[in-house]
């Protein structure tokens, strides 16, 4: 399945192609090809998710180059994570602090920060740096490889260019994602000790013993979950504006700059939905 | 099933948006033969390989490799006959994330059960047929057009494949090395006894190579022959094309 990539998305980010504008019509009419447009985009995308989906079952599984993409998208952003997690949760302490300090209630400060971080900010930071880095990269190499023929070499060789260049990198979004949310999580929390013990000489033990004391797994588990759902929107997104590129070093350009701007929105949005969906789904949890 | 043709062309016809490349074409290529594919730049040749391959399907028509109609197959279905081609692109594709040795060794790593060793032996050997003998552990991009061509072939032939699709051989090549291709090429087809069709601008190098031609224009094949049949063509075009390129 081979689509072409440039008419929705770029409609989306307002760019214009003269040529493609069909300026003899009306606005309606423009508006509506545009609608036609996006719709037949989302709809590609679909079934390249859904063909992602169908792969999960069928035969080889590839998981040399599953290991190797789990340490590529995974592995090597950890760095980047834990340092964004520290810097995120000093930042947060500070603001906890400022606000919860005019109540009296500074004693609350680990419990407010391991809430904000466990349940919103981690998964949702955690996605956007991901996004950032993991999805440039996919939208990049995959581009470079479809521009550059080695996807049609990798198909010459009797490869399944899918299963071995998308569902890989789609799944190991998937795997990396929670993993990579429970370390921003966890680096948060650091960072929130160290901006509280310098101000309060609060305790390791008892900083942390009051992190945890109201976080049940009802809260952890849900919200660190859904972040397989980001893997899975980052990578698929990112694969198939990389997959289905064209247009030399131009088309690679946008496909990486597309797979960012796409995949954050679409991360965001589905978070919305998320927490609508695990509120209602688990009571009490978001 | 005729177990002679080896690739059968029935009134293909592909399509790029409104740009039409190939118009109802029509061919047979013998099994162990050279077909050679001719004509100005844009007239689908590219096109044809990767038809022939699956990498593109028709718009309309049918295709038959080694016998079985492929014209429907998805690339999953297409891998038992793709494990019977080579194909060496015009830009060579290389993959520049590995090493040309492991370019080479790719397809033998997931197609056979040969041991790294004996892989990187016969990869190691394949790499030496094309002159690149030392170059196993270096990376794509540190090779030259040419030596990237031969990369590009060294690892077309890994599986010893009986169907050679050639895109472009010896363009940006020099004379020598040119040469030498065409030398592997009919080592190929006559050693082998593989079947090679190849797109070439190169007139001495398709007469060197080719058993049998084909011009497309316009999508459509204007003549097919021997090269001193297209030398007699009725069309002024062809025979202005064999007298005029001569050196690719």
């Amino acid at each position: 399945m081979r689509v072409q990539i440039d008419s929705a998305p770029d409609v989306l980010l307002g760019w214009w192609h003269e040529n493609e504008s069909p300026s003899q019509l009306s606005p309606v009419a423009t508006l509506l090809a545009h609608g036609r447009q996006a719709l037949e985009w989302f709809g590609d995308l679909s079934l390249f998710q859904a063909q992602v989906f169908r792969e999960c079952f069928r035969r080889p599984f590839e998981f040399t180059e599953l290991l190797r993409q789990i340490y590529e998208v995974g592995f090597r952003s950890s760095p980047l994570i834990a340092l964004a997690g520290l810097a995120v949760g000093v930042v947060l302490s500070i603001h906890t602090r400022s606000t919860l300090e005019r109540f009296g209630a500074e004693a609350m400060i680990p419990t407010a920060l391991s809430f904000a971080l466990v349940k919103a900010t981690g998964p949702l930071i955690t996605g956007l740096l991901f996004s950032g880095r993991v999805g440039a990269g996919i939208g990049a190499e995959l581009g470079g490889m479809r521009v550059s023929e080695q996807i049609d070499a990798l198909e010459s060789l009797a490869v399944n260019s899918f299963k071995y260049l998308v569902f890989t990198r789609v799944v190991a979004c998937a795997i990396a994602m929670p993993l990579l949310t429970v370390l921003m999580d966890f680096t948060g929390m650091l960072g929130g000790f160290a901006a509280e013990s310098f101000i309060s000489n609060t305790s390791f033990r008892l900083y942390f013993t009051h992190s945890f004391s109201s976080l049940a797994f009802s809260d952890f588990i849900p919200a660190t979950a859904k972040t397989i759902v980001f893997g899975v929107i980052i990578g698929s997104t990112s694969a198939f504006l990389g997959y289905n590129a064209t247009g030399g070093a131009e088309g690679v350009g946008r496909a990486a700059t597309l797979s960012v701007v796409l995949s954050s929105i679409f991360l965001i949005l589905a978070d919305v939905w998320l927490v609508k969906f695990i509120l209602f789904a688990i009571p009490g949890s978001s | 099933m005729d177990k002679d043709c080896a690739i059968r062309f029935e009134g293909v016809s592909k399509s790029f948006g409104a740009r039409t490349v190939l118009r109802d074409i029509s061919f047979t290529v013998a099994a162990g033969t050279a077909y050679v594919l001719l004509g100005r730049s844009g007239t689908g040749k590219s096109v044809t390989l990767k038809l022939i391959c699956g990498l593109l399907k028709p718009d309309a028509g049918k295709i038959q490799v080694k016998g079985e109609e492929i014209t429907g197959h998805d690339s999953t279905a297409l891998i038992p006959i793709r494990k019977q081609m080579g194909f060496l692109f015009q830009g060579s594709a290389l993959f520049d994330s590995i090493s040309v040795g492991e370019n080479v060794a790719f397809a033998m790593r997931r197609h056979t059960t040969k041991t790294d060793q004996e892989i990187r032996d016969v990869a190691q050997k394949a790499l030496a047929n094309v002159g690149l003998g030392k170059e196993y552990d270096t990376m794509p991009s540190s090779l030259s057009g040419g030596m990237r061509k031969r990369a590009g072939l060294a690892r077309a032939l890994a599986l010893q494949p009986s169907l050679l699709l050639v895109d472009e051989p010896s363009a940006g090549l020099d004379p020598i090395t040119s040469s030498e291709i065409d030398e592997l090429l009919l080592t190929i087809k006559n050693d082998h006894q593989a079947t090679l069709v190849v797109v070439t601008h190169n007139i001495p190098s398709a007469r060197t190579v080719g058993d049998r031609m084909a011009f497309l224009d316009d999508g459509r094949i204007l003549a097919e022959g021997t090269a001193d049949e297209l030398e007699q063509s009725e069309h002024q075009m062809v025979r202005d094309f064999l007298k005029s390129r001569q050196g690719g």
